[in-house]
């Protein structure tokens, strides 16, 4: 059988082979056991996939459509994704951290406990006469909500890179493509000397710089890296706790987003 | 849809005019986002791939080139995002099955256990387990209704890798799921 036959075959069953074409193929069908084979299971997979029926936008009430327009012009205005509520995202953030798999109950005082320890984290800077704390997290004086937006993106795109290393699977024979995570670790790498232009609290600035030297180590991996490579980036993110530290990072801007917007 | 028509809505665009820019997004945002959700596989998702689809095709607008339509250049841009999008939900999926459930992937894809779960979700899923070229030749091809060549352009590959990818694709979700047309064919029995 060719593979000329086969590609066209999706265009047969949906009607869009020309005629002479068209018959063409039906007659190669009628002595071509292996050709019609291959008809039977495409039009197996054309009953059972989707195609033609409701489309995912339609499943939407048009309030939604009406409103899409003015969000995008809103995202281009502000250069910020926008959301349904910043309080209800950094609640939605927190309880997914906690990730309780039990009542409601205890998820909840788990999400308020760690609000609670985000606004505490997040306490007014020291007076000028205090001795700096480079343990505390405290905002800089003159940082703005768009270097808070700035941070708080770099660190979620982090956060989900670090995650995928740590989740990777490693079967110790074959090379592991880290490609994806490379590119994106080198716009990281980028974006963190960007970010230590601006004024960082010092905690935060910390966080960054533990962050870019595992950035670094990601992004100048080799191509077919092996398992002992990823275990060493692995064991690196453990070391330093910085999944946690993302975290928590977050939700303290969250928090001092949220006290931004309601003073 | 006339061609000048939305040349003139993208030159008045790039000169700074909100209104050609929101008529472009009304005119594409529901196909943009069905794509969007071809590969996300949610509402939510979904609809921030289109947005900010939308947002990047606005800042990058200067260096349109129109020779391949804006729907076709937008097309892309979703397809990028969306793609990513599923990478991050595939890893975030794996991960509450490496902290949760040691036993849900495996119990999920077994065919015995599909009685009851939404149909949808094994669609889905099988598309989801394609690889990148196939699930996006089946999506635009397939389930968007693209032609074949609007999907090359939007691939930037000829239009016989998209026709051999469609059948790959195809193929390889017919196998996945013939289970449940056999389980059709066991419930119309009895």
């Amino acid at each position: 059988m060719s593979a000329h036959v086969r590609d066209i075959l999706f265009d047969y069953l949906s009607g869009e082979l020309p005629g002479e074409e068209t018959a063409s193929l039906e007659e190669h069908l009628a002595h071509c056991a292996a050709c019609r084979e291959d008809l039977r299971i495409l039009r197996g997979a054309i009953d059972i996939l989707p195609g033609g029926g409701k489309l995912p936008s339609e499943e939407l009430d048009e309030q939604f459509w009406t409103s899409f327009p003015a969000r995008v012009e809103e995202r281009i205005r502000t250069g910020k994704k926008t959301r349904t509520s910043l309080l209800a995202d950094a609640a939605d953030r927190i309880t997914s951290f906690i990730h309780f798999n039990g009542t409601p109950l205890v998820a909840g005082s788990g999400a308020l406990a760690l609000i609670a320890l985000a606004l505490l984290l997040f306490r007014p800077a020291p007076r000028p006469d205090q001795p700096a704390d480079a343990e505390t997290y405290a905002p800089a004086p003159n940082t703005t909500e768009q270097d808070d937006v700035k941070l708080h993106n770099y660190l979620k795109q982090s956060r989900v890179l670090l995650i995928g290393v740590s989740n990777l699977r490693t079967s110790g024979e074959t090379p592991i493509d880290l490609s994806v995570e490379r590119r994106e670790s080198r716009k990281l790498v980028h974006e963190a000397r960007d970010l230590n232009r601006h004024a960082l609290d010092a905690r935060s600035a910390k966080l960054v710089g533990d962050l870019e030297k595992i950035l670094i180590e990601l992004a100048n991996s080799g191509e077919g890296h092996d398992v002992p490579d990823v275990e060493i980036i692995r064991s690196g993110i453990r070391h330093n706790n910085l999944l946690f530290k993302i975290r928590m990072t977050e939700s303290a801007l969250d928090a001092a987003t949220y006290e931004r917007n309601t003073q | 849809m006339p061609a000048a028509d939305e040349q003139q809505l993208i030159s008045r665009a790039r000169e700074g005019s909100q209104e050609a820019f929101r008529v472009l997004v009304e005119r594409h945002m529901k196909h943009a986002y069905n794509v969007a959700f071809g590969f996300v596989g949610n509402h939510e998702d979904a609809a921030e791939v289109a947005q900010e689809a939308f947002f990047r095709a606005h800042r990058a607008l200067s260096s349109f080139r129109e020779e391949a339509g804006f729907g076709t250049w937008l097309h892309r841009i979703v397809m990028n995002l969306a793609m990513n999008q599923a990478k991050r939900n595939r890893s975030r999926a794996d991960r509450e099955v490496h902290t949760g459930h040691p036993d849900a992937r495996g119990a999920a894809t077994e065919p015995e256990k599909a009685q009851g779960e939404d149909l949808r979700e094994h669609i889905e899923r099988a598309l989801h387990e394609l690889p990148t070229l196939q699930r996006a030749v089946v999506i635009l091809r397939h389930i968007d209704g693209l032609s074949t060549k609007q999907v090359s352009r939007i691939l930037q590959c000829s239009e016989g890798t998209v026709k051999t990818h469609l059948f790959r694709g195809l193929k390889k979700m017919r196998e996945k799921l013939a289970y449940i047309q056999e389980e059709w064919r066991e419930r119309a029995r009895t």
